[in-house]
């Protein structure tokens, strides 16, 4: 347990046969002196074993539970070993791994428990195709009414969270789809969490299969709309996070 | 003439249950709401008579009426299994994360008591692969 005594950041990156990037990521990441945590979500690949021979702590999914699962999986083990602060990144090269304390900064800047990492903040240009985008503006529309504050870029995967709303995401982190991204910010804003936003580089995937296509956009666009109808009138279940909110 | 067919349906649907049940296939709880369901079907036979005049009323045929229950009813068990599957994915997913999290925990203690006895075998090698240095 105490091993990690007096380091705050970890990086937990959920990673499902990502083995042409993972390397790279991981030693980029521990070339910015943080610990790195790769969840291997089931891959078929070398991602476990390139990611361990990378310097990664590396917690393997025995079958692959999808990203929300990966991702609680981190938080627990974040959570466990006394982290302050847990970082998620993707696995394929998007996340610039040169942002992470950028984020963390944010965090303490802002005093927030929540900071998404938003890809359109920056000039960097990020394609996202027509019908992608446009579910994605009335999520950040949803998003940002929450939370209290502009949140541009609702479904990011690069976010940085913090204790005691770290704890709550070890706990119950939602795994079904977009729960992992949109419907988290916006139940945590709703328990009383800080949420912000701020400009991250994130980049063309360097890596893997990017599932973009026409029938993959419109897919998005018919579950993220139900998402938004099924979900945003229910307030979260478990509701003991409103007592333990941000003490400041 | 429908009567004995649905008193045939509701038997075979039994021998089913009880086939699958042999063979453990099935847990003693749904062997028990399945087997509910095939006496209901069986016995609905007798009851064509009551059933008759809410047909009617309906614009129905008995049977029709029947298989429309009938059809109700096993949308009601599909709806119980989605939920039963659902909390089943979810215990899933918490047992395999669980696992993760031993793993890792098992692989840092095993470097650690390897760290601590560099010289001692680590605990996996056999005792009988070798005598020793010669």
């Amino acid at each position: 347990m105490s091993d990690h005594a007096g380091r705050e950041v970890v990086v937990v990156i959920p990673a499902h046969d990502e083995a042409a990037t993972v390397g790279d990521v991981v030693q980029a990441v521990r070339d910015h002196g943080m610990p790195v945590v790769v969840v291997d979500d089931g891959s078929t690949d070398e991602t476990g074993e390139l990611a361990l021979r990378a310097g990664a702590t590396v917690l393997r999914l025995p079958i692959n539970l999808g990203v929300g699962a990966a991702l609680r999986c981190g938080f627990r083990y974040a959570a466990e070993r006394g982290y302050e602060i847990a970082v998620q990144c993707d696995a394929d090269g998007q996340h610039d791994p040169a942002s992470v304390q950028a984020l963390v900064q944010a965090m303490r800047d802002e005093h927030a428990h929540l900071v998404i990492g938003n890809r359109f903040g920056t000039s960097d240009s990020f394609d996202i195709p027509g019908p992608r985008r446009f579910v994605m503006r009335i999520l950040a529309r949803v998003a940002s009414r929450s939370a209290g504050t502009r949140i541009d870029d609702a479904t990011s995967g690069f976010r940085a969270v913090r204790t005691p709303l770290l704890q709550e995401f070890a706990d119950r982190y939602p795994a079904q789809y977009l729960g992992d991204t949109f419907e988290v910010l916006v139940a945590s804003a709703r328990a009383g969490y800080r949420v912000v936003s701020t400009p991250a580089l994130i980049r063309e995937r360097q890596g893997g299969v990017r599932s973009a296509g026409t029938a993959a956009s419109l897919a998005f666009l018919v579950r993220a709309l139900l998402v938004v109808v099924l979900r945003i009138g229910t307030r979260y279940r478990p509701a003991p996070i409103a007592d333990k909110r941000l003490g400041v | 003439m429908s009567e004995v067919l649905l008193g045939i349906l509701g038997l075979l649907l039994a021998l089913l249950i009880i086939f699958l049940a042999r063979y453990q296939l099935l847990t003693l709880r749904y062997v028990l709401g399945w087997i509910f369901v095939a006496a209901s079907i069986s016995a609905s036979g007798a009851f064509t008579g009551i059933a008759e005049p809410i047909a009617e009323e309906i614009g129905l045929r008995p049977e029709e009426l029947f298989l429309g229950v009938a059809f109700f009813l096993l949308l009601l068990i599909a709806v119980q299994l989605s939920i039963t599957a659902s909390g089943l994915t979810e215990m899933l997913r918490d047992v395999c994360e669980s696992y993760a999290l031993a793993e890792e925990r098992i692989r840092r203690l095993e470097e650690a008591a390897s760290d601590a006895t560099p010289d001692a075998p680590p605990p996996s090698a056999g005792v009988e692969e070798e005598d020793g240095p010669a």
